[in-house]
């Protein structure tokens, strides 16, 4: 948090969080603390488990990244960077 | 005290359009953006092995790629280079001909309206892969400041929207923000990052 306050002082615009998944109070709290927009990555080591685990056959990977994605937004993210944009914009993904 | 029975949550559960209805939080595609890794060369698609459907893109089909994502609605696109050479202070990362500037005219000429948020750091572009001047078996945060201001405006010239720092230097933010002030790009957002650099979520070919 301390981070965050030297970069807004320092001219930041946005804030980003990353990893987002792993850092969601963080998420919230840069949201709530500082009213700044807040963006969070989706990594890509995120995007490899869910991968892996849909080819098994172990995970639902439209309703796990729907999952996943809603967990960002609802906890702060006004901006989300995500491997899977291409796919929720072809209605692949649905929250 | 129950609210119950007066108070039904199912009543609002019954259908998907009632559901949809009182959702609290959405994701639709105007929030998102998507990563873009940057080779050199034309016509390549190098797919990312531990990531299916992913690849890093030449500069000509990364213009492609941008092309689709715009048409379906993404909104902006973040671009992480790999350039031919690495060196130790990372010169292809100044470089205004570098592999970033070259994507960024491209996208733009192919895709005006996708906003370009370009990713700055030293890591992708040191042959030691640091994010910055290593100096007696450490990175030398000021004089790494330098470059990073440098990255940042030859991104800006090239038509960036947005810069993103993504080296964690001291000082960097406000290092960036100056620089881009004095070379005329007041108006430029950039956002920085905060995280923690030690994580397992990270796959080693990505390019972070």
């Amino acid at each position: 948090m301390r981070e965050v306050a030297l970069d807004i002082e320092e001219g930041a615009d946005i804030v980003l969080v990353k990893p987002a998944l792993p850092n969601l109070d963080i998420v919230r709290r840069v949201k709530e603390r500082f009213g700044y927009p807040v963006a969070a990555y989706q990594v890509s080591g995120e995007y490899a488990m869910v991968k892996a685990a849909a080819a098994r056959g172990w995970l639902d990977e439209a309703r796990a990244v729907a999952e996943s994605l809603t967990a960002i937004r609802r906890a702060g993210a006004d901006i989300v960077i995500t491997y899977f944009a291409g796919d929720v914009a072809r209605g692949l993904v649905r929250s | 005290m129950s609210r119950f029975p007066a108070y039904r949550p199912r009543r609002l559960r019954r259908s998907e359009a009632l559901r949809r209805l009182v959702r609290e939080t959405r994701v639709t595609v105007e929030q998102l953006v998507q990563p873009l890794f940057v080779v050199p060369g034309r016509g390549v698609e190098r797919p990312v092995g531990s990531m299916p459907g992913i690849a890093q893109l030449s500069v000509d089909r990364a213009a492609e790629d941008c092309r689709r994502l715009a048409d379906l609605g993404v909104p902006a696109v973040i671009l992480f280079g790999i350039p031919e050479h690495k060196d130790a202070r990372g010169s292809g990362a100044t470089d205004p001909d570098g592999i970033i500037p070259r994507a960024l005219r491209a996208i733009r000429q192919a895709v005006p309206g996708l906003l370009l948020i370009t990713d700055v750091c030293l890591c992708e572009y040191t042959d030691h892969g640091h994010c910055g001047v290593v100096r007696d078996g450490d990175v030398d945060n000021d004089p790494t400041l330098e470059l990073l201001a440098v990255e940042a405006v030859a991104h800006a010239r090239a038509g960036a929207d947005v810069i993103a720092p993504s080296d964690m230097m001291d000082g960097r933010v406000g290092a960036i923000r100056r620089a881009l002030d004095a070379a005329g790009f007041a108006h430029l957002p950039r956002r920085q990052c905060a995280r923690s650099r030690s994580t397992s979520r990270r796959v080693p070919t990505s390019s972070w």
